[in-house]
Parts: structure tokens; C-alpha cells; sequence
């Protein structure tokens, strides 16, 4: 009779603790593997109807603390389009900006903090502090750079007030813009020391297999975090609007969250990576140097190098961020910006490219501006089939490998595959874990 | 009277996961203010609401004491506080939240280690154990009743400052 092992990974689920990572091996046969998560979005679409429409970026950012700037964009795109305002060109590049700056500090935290102690042996960023202490000490700087730009930009490092429908409340002032524009220059040189270091690093490859890889076509000729259009990487191209056709949502027995496929059936990846793949030949200067370094032979099918993307990522969100001060300070100076709209029937679908893929919001609006229906897909819900399909492929080449790996290695892992596409599981819930 | 932030973390959209936002909006009524995202109470406690503990340093004005209040899951009655101080909030082993999140000790930690103007802070947490935090806009009436407890224990030592140095 063959034995029968388990592997759980508690730490991925809801604090309740159903759900995470579960793997059932059979002798030597991976027989199962799930991954359930809590999809806290489907509650706030519910919260907001009969909400009026200035009522709805307050209360959808409250989905996510660090990538509340990224729901607060594809909110404020889709109620604009529902109310036919067009988005003048300095709100434009102001909301770029904010992207850009979620980007940092998103990506700053998952890059150093959560998935770099895992590449040179450490069990958590603290423990790397004692060998890399300066790289440590910069790491949270450059979090907090992308937190000030948030700042800056949207009035508070999270969940932004000075963004609404139409424009800003008050734009930032040259000075200020001057400012962050040196801080994001200065942070240029130290990040491009974790380049070459993340460079010297070898990527395991057991979680490597051909993928299908979905972003938005950037709106302009650059990469960048907004665009109009869905592109995977088997060539397709939709409209955004057509979202819903594209992505099929589908139930699974395991999870009370749902999964994602493209129409072919093929699950897909979303984020850095996905963003790499298909628009990495339109990235210059210091961000094509570390795209190069980093990536030598092109964007390989390895979720384990999504790390990599999103310091690619934070190279561009300095780079381009800087770029963006200096458009801006080519404007005049003023104190606010808003366009002049009537309230209307309409219904608009906002989409941007969030640290962890692709984010969709829609909303219904009636006359009186009061929501009709809301619509959210977050990155971390088109991921999970996805995910699954990783880590099966990586248990299933680590037992391999090696059948008598223990839990411990094999749980550190698997881990790994998950922290790799940066989800978004539970935060909108946060706990303190301890013995009593 | 030794400056103080009162931080509560987490959401008020997702039940008991609320208790910390809850007990700084009943610090607010307390001293007669409006609750705000950070506002000054005449007892000298600056107070505050955060998501996110690596948020702190956006926050924090120079104040010698942070006093933070969140929820805790680790297996008492629900409603059961939890007092750690300075050293135990920095020593609390769980290293992530999530996958996605620092745990507020590691982030502490880290905060610590790397802005040296908060490396002489003193700490203190509150930890109320959570019945629930399924998405609900309310606490559970065991835990709404912890954090009206944490709320008066929290303006009752700000009147006593000398009692300890956390």
C-alpha cells in the first residue's frame, strides 16, 4: 500500500486558517494540489451599489492597503468613462506618477523584504540585515520613496484623497516636484547595486514551464502601466471593455475563490513578468540595462523570475517617475485641476496594470450618478489557476529530484512558487499571530 | 506628558480585524474630537489609523512612545486583550502576515534597523483576540466590548506617564 503524505502551507490562507497551500503526495505521485483564497473584493462591489459614484473610490481602495493607488486609477478611469469626462494631459501624467510610486513601494517590499531572504539563505529580512545591513537600510528607504510619491500625488501614502473623478483637488507644487525628482534620481545608483547582485543569484528552475502571459498594451509607445487593450502572448488582442469575454471566471470544488482562463482554456499569468513578456522590448535606459542583466536571454517561462521583473520594475518607476517631474515641471504651475462634467447614465470599464497584473474595474451608473452594478477582478484571482498549476509542476520535479525532501525544504519551496507571483490574499484583513 | 502615537491597524470593513481602527475612534470620543486619519487628543495622544505597520514611519511626528492596538489570533477567548510590551512586540517570532505582508513585529523590526531616528522608540501592543473577521462592518459584541475596555486602559496610562517608560 503506497503512504500517503500532506503539506500545508497555513500561512496562505484566511486567518480562520481553510484554505492555503495543500498537497497530497501518494508514494510517489503528486495527487493533489489546491490553493484556496479569500476573494475579498466580491464583498465591496456588493457594498457599493446604490452608492453615489463620488462615495466609490473611498470605499473600493479600502480592498488593498498597497495597491490601493492602482484601485484608486482603474476606478476613477471607469467612472470617468461611465460620465464622459476625457482626462486632461497633467492628470494624465499625475495618475502615471501614482502608479509609478505603487509600483516602488510594492514592489520594494516584495522584492527585498519577502523574496530575496529566500535567494541567499535567510529565513526573513531581518536575518539578511546582519550580512546585508546597508542593503537592508535602503531597501525600506526605497518603500518609502514610493510611499511619498503616493504621498505627493494623492495627498496621503495610502488609500488617496486627493485624487477624485474629473482630477486633483490640489496639485503638487514645482518645489515639491523638484524634490522627489532628486530623491528619484538618488536612488538610481544604490538600486542598480541589487541589480548586479539579484544578477549573481541562480534561479531555480523547477517550477519553469511554458506559460500563457497577459497585460494591457501600453497607451503610449513607452511601458507603461495603463492601455486600452489586452494582449496575451498568444497573440490575441481585445479591447478592454470586452474584459468579461476574456477573462472566464470559472468555480472550483476547492475554493470558495474563483479561478481565471482565457478563452482556449489556458490559464495565464498576469504582472511583472507577463509585463516584461510582451513590452519588454520598449523599456531604455537604466531600466533596459537591468532588464539585460537580469534578464540575458530574453523573459524565460519561470514564475520564479517574477522577482526579477518587479526590480526591473522599480528601475523603471524611478527612471520614469523622474521623467514624469521633469514633464510636469514643464507645465505652469498651478494649484488645481478638474474637468467640468454633468452627472449621467453611463457605465465605463477602468484597467490598469497593478504591481501584481492586470486589474479590472466597471461600474453602472444611473441619471442621478448611484452605482447600478460594480465589477472588480483583481490580478491575485486571474493567478490562482495558474498558481496551481506551478507549484504541481514544482512538487511534482522536487519529489523527483529528491522523493525523501523533507517538508520542511519542500513547504520553503512551494512557498516560494506562491511569493513569486506577490499575492494579494488577505489584505484586507490583518492579524497578529502568536501563542496565547 | 510623554508624546504618544496610538496606532490602530486594520480594517474596519472586515469585522473583529476592525478592533484597532474601532479603539482609536473611541480614544477620539473620549477626548470629544472627531475621529480622523491622524488627529491631535488633548490627553496628548496623536492618534492614528494604519493598514499596514511598514506605513508607521509615514505617521510618526517624533514621538517617544508608539502605542499600537490590533487584532490577535493566537487561541485565547475571543475579547481577550493581550498586553506586550516594548520587548515582546520586537521578539514575536511570526515573520509574515501573508505571503504579501511583513507581520507587525517583523515590520517593527525592520523599521527599527533601518530609520535611526525611531531606533529609541518605545513600544506597546494590545492585542485583542478576534471572534471574526469575515467581511462585516461591525465588531463582534465580545470584541466591542475589549475595545471599549483597551480604549479607557489606553487614555487612563496617557494620564499616567511615569508609571512606565513603554
Amino acid at each position: 500500500m503506497s503512504s500517503t503524505r500532506t503539506i500545508t502551507i497555513p500561512h496562505l490562507g484566511r486567518v480562520e486558517g481553510h484554505g492555503g497551500i495543500f498537497v497530497k503526495v501518494v508514494g510517489e505521485t503528486v495527487h493533489e494540489v489546491n490553493m484556496d483564497i479569500h476573494e475579498g473584493s466580491r464583498y465591496y462591489e456588493a457594498l457599493l451599489v446604490g452608492k453615489h459614484f463620488l462615495e466609490v473610490q473611498g470605499i473600493i481602495t479600502r480592498v488593498c492597503a498597497i495597491c490601493s493607488a492602482n484601485h484608486t486609477v482603474a476606478t476613477l478611469t471607469a467612472l470617468e468613462k461611465a460620465l464622459g469626462i476625457s482626462e486632461t494631459e497633467r492628470v494624465h501624467k499625475l495618475r502615471g506618477l501614482l502608479l509609478l510610486g505603487a509600483a516602488v513601494e510594492s514592489h520594494a517590499l516584495h522584492v527585498f523584504a519577502l523574496a530575496l531572504p529566500d535567494y541567499l539563505g535567510f529565513d526573513s529580512v531581518m536575518a539578511m540585515a546582519v550580512d546585508y545591513p546597508e542593503e537592508v537600510t535602503f531597501a525600506l528607504r526605497l518603500k518609502q520613496l514610493g510611499n511619498r510619491v503616493q504621498e505627493l500625488v494623492g495627498g496621503r501614502p495610502v488609500h488617496p484623497i486627493n485624487t477624485l473623478v474629473g482630477g486633483f483637488g490640489k496639485l503638487p507644487s514645482h518645489r515639491a516636484l523638484e524634490a522627489l525628482r532628486a530623491e528619484l534620481v538618488q536612488a538610481l545608483d544604490p538600486l542598480m547595486r541589487f541589480v548586479d547582485l539579484a544578477a549573481e543569484i541562480e534561479v531555480p528552475r523547477w517550477a519553469a514551464q511554458p506559460t500563457v502571459y497577459m497585460a494591457l498594451r501600453p497607451i503610449t509607445e513607452g511601458y507603461r502601466f495603463r492601455g486600452e487593450s489586452i494582449c496575451t502572448s498568444l497573440g490575441e488582442e481585445f479591447p478592454a471593455e470586452a474584459y468579461g469575454n476574456v477573462v472566464r471566471e470559472f468555480t472550483v470544488e476547492h475554493s470558495h475563490a474563483k479561478h481565471a482562463a482565457l478563452a482556449s482554456g489556458d490559464t495565464y499569468m498576469v504582472g511583472a513578468l507577463a509585463r516584461l513578456k510582451l513590452w519588454g522590448g520598449r523599456l531604455e535606459g537604466r531600466a533596459l540595462e537591468a532588464f539585460e542583466l537580469l534578464f540575458p536571454d530574453g523573459v524565460a517561462d519561470n514564475i520564479l523570475l517574477n522577482n526579477w521583473a518587479q526590480l526591473v520594475e522599480i528601475v523603471l518607476g524611478l527612471e520614469r517617475g523622474a521623467e514624469l517631474c521633469d514633464e510636469l515641471l514643464a507645465m505652469p504651475e498651478a494649484q488645481h485641476e478638474m474637468a467640468e462634467y454633468e452627472v449621467r447614465a453611463g457605465r465605463g470599464v477602468g484597467a490598469v496594470e497593478a504591481p501584481r497584473g492586470t486589474l479590472f474595474h466597471e461600474y453602472e451608473l444611473d441619471g442621478e450618478g448611484l452605482v447600478v452594478s460594480a465589477n472588480v477582478i483583481t490580478p491575485t484571482a486571474q493567478n490562482l489557476a495558474n498558481t496551481e498549476r506551478d507549484l504541481r509542476l514544482a512538487a511534482e520535479n522536487l519529489l523527483i529530484e529528491e522523493p525523501r525532501r523533507d517538508d520542511t525544504e519542500l513547504r520553503l519551496n512551494l512557498e516560494m512558487v506562491a511569493r513569486a507571483y506577490d499575492p494579494c490574499i488577505s489584505c484586507s484583513v490583518h492579524v497578529v499571530r502568536g501563542d496565547s | 506628558m510623554i508624546p504618544t502615537l496610538v496606532v490602530g491597524f486594520g480594517n474596519p470593513l472586515m469585522g473583529d480585524d476592525g478592533v484597532g481602527a474601532a479603539v482609536v475612534t473611541k480614544l477620539a470620543l473620549i477626548s470629544h474630537q472627531l475621529p480622523a486619519a491622524v488627529g491631535e487628543a488633548p490627553s496628548g495622544l496623536r492618534l492614528s489609523t494604519l493598514a499596514d505597520v511598514l506605513y508607521l514611519s509615514s505617521v510618526w511626528r517624533g514621538e517617544a512612545r508608539v502605542w499600537m492596538v490590533d487584532a490577535v489570533v493566537c487561541g485565547a477567548a475571543p475579547g481577550a486583550v493581550h498586553r506586550l510590551g516594548h520587548e515582546e512586540v520586537l521578539e514575536n517570532p511570526q515573520r509574515h502576515a501573508t505571503v504579501h505582508h511583513l507581520s507587525l513585529a517583523e515590520g517593527l523590526r525592520w523599521i527599527v534597523h533601518s530609520c535611526p531616528a525611531m531606533a529609541g522608540v518605545r513600544f506597546r501592543l494590545w492585542g485583542v483576540e478576534a471572534e471574526s473577521v469575515d467581511p462585516v462592518e461591525a465588531l463582534s459584541p465580545v470584541v466591542a466590548r475589549a475595545a471599549e475596555t483597551v480604549a479607557r486602559e489606553i487614555a487612563d496610562r496617557s494620564r499616567h506617564p511615569v508609571r512606565s517608560p513603554g
